[in-house]
């Protein structure tokens, strides 16, 4: 086929590329499905809130419990998720003895918060006993049930529970056990009353913990900045 | 290129009604748009990273699709555009010169600028939203550089029905990306 020819099956109107042609014809194919390696890392992220893929059954049958109509986390823990309770709330407590910020996170609002609620938590180190002390700038609606405290790995890959927080401040003691560069997320869920201790799948806030080392009774004596804190994570967990 | 006819709005109810196997289903007929488009926006280095969150956060706000309002294809590329912005905001708080590096990333040598990344964006959102057969017909057209009478044996249709598609739908994406400046 000649390039007459070509041209002249052409719309009339099509003498003069417009712009919508020259950017389809530069931006070229986009069709091509990118490589599994992009898909394996939204399974992994996806893994922590949700059962996801038929293919997850391995790790489902490796000890995760199922129940129909939820969405339990880390159904797909392949890694094997412990869920080990860590927090103590800690009543009353106030600015008594000397205190050292050993970290710090700002929480981030979760699509599924249904609503604009943000927040922060910190560490300190209080007499060298660690807290994790959490703050909302609003409580978020909790329907029928309430607010969990959790700290995560990174890649959701495992999770302890730290405690309830029932308005919008709550400080809890974290045993020497935890430790922070394992577990360095915040993660505030929302759980119905239903008996099951595991995290519901319904996360409302989040945020990473900025710390260089928290090793329990040696504390680095600075925080690092929590505004330098991962903001392609945070941005990945915005509202779509 | 995968402009073969898909069960576009299969994937659409078997997301809103967020089936397992909805999620990797959209991002096999899906991802390659949302990649490519990140790419041409963020460059190569960071497209893979748009695509996980935009799949991701589409994932985990998926109670907001309503299928009623858009097709699956054209919500995605709504949150593309969203997650490329959040990354591009990201890049400004890190590094302030990274935004002139986004067009060096581009391996074509072709520069793209911020209007045409985004005026992509239009296009594909629009032609996701208008569906197949126009869709088809356009890419076929414009991407693969087919002519009408290549397109319409392709797609056996009548090549007047290819031609009329081709030149409203045309007339759609000028109206949007005129009416965006």
């Amino acid at each position: 086929m000649n390039h007459d020819e070509r041209y002249a099956g052409r719309p009339a109107d099509d003498v003069t590329p417009d712009r919508a042609q020259e950017l389809l014809a530069r931006g070229g194919d986009l069709s091509e499905t990118p490589g599994d390696a992009v898909w394996e890392r939204i399974r992994a992220e996806i893994e922590g809130a949700d059962q996801l893929a038929p293919r997850r059954r391995r790790a489902r049958a490796a000890g995760a419990r199922r129940r129909p109509g939820r969405w339990p986390l880390l159904a797909a823990a392949a890694a094997g998720a412990l869920v080990a309770w860590v927090g103590t709330e800690v009543v009353g407590a106030g600015q008594q003895g000397e205190e050292i910020v050993v970290a710090d996170a700002t929480l981030q609002e979760l699509p599924d918060a249904g609503g604009a609620v943000d927040g922060s938590a910190e560490v300190v180190s209080v007499d060298g006993e660690r807290r994790l002390r959490v703050q909302l700038d609003e409580l978020p609606d909790t329907g029928s049930g309430y607010l969990e405290v959790w700290l995560l790995r990174p890649d959701v890959s495992g999770l302890v529970t730290v405690g309830v927080i029932s308005g919008t401040t709550a400080e809890f003691s974290l045993p020497a056990a935890v430790d922070l560069d394992e577990y360095p997320v915040v993660d505030i869920s929302r759980e119905e009353l239903d008996g099951d201790p595991s995290h519901g799948g319904l996360s409302v806030v989040r945020g990473e913990l900025s710390t260089a080392s928290a090793g329990a009774g040696d504390p680095p004596p600075v925080a690092t900045d929590p505004l330098t804190d991962t903001p392609a994570r945070s941005d990945r967990e915005a509202y779509p | 290129m995968s402009v073969e006819d898909g069960d576009d709005d299969a994937i659409a109810v078997a997301w809103e009604n967020a089936e397992p196997e909805a999620l990797e289903r959209a991002y096999r007929r899906w991802g390659g748009l949302v990649r490519g488009l990140a790419r041409r926006a963020v460059g190569p280095d960071d497209a893979d990273d748009v695509t996980q969150a935009v799949f991701v956060s589409a994932w985990r706000g998926r109670a907001t699709y309503d299928r009623d309002a858009a097709p699956l294809g054209a919500w995605l590329v709504g949150i593309t555009r969203r997650r490329i912005a959040d990354q591009l905001r990201a890049r400004q708080r890190q590094v302030p010169v990274a935004v002139a590096r986004e067009q060096q990333d581009v391996p074509d040598g072709s520069a793209w600028t911020a209007a045409d990344s985004t005026d992509l964006l239009t296009i594909y959102e629009e032609l996701e939203r208008i569906g197949d057969p126009q869709r088809r017909i356009i890419l076929l057209a414009y991407v693969e550089d087919l002519t009408q009478r290549e397109i319409a044996e392709r797609l056996d249709l009548p090549l007047g029905t290819v031609k009329t598609h081709t030149n409203r739908t045309l007339a759609r994406l000028r109206t949007l990306l005129g009416g965006a400046r």
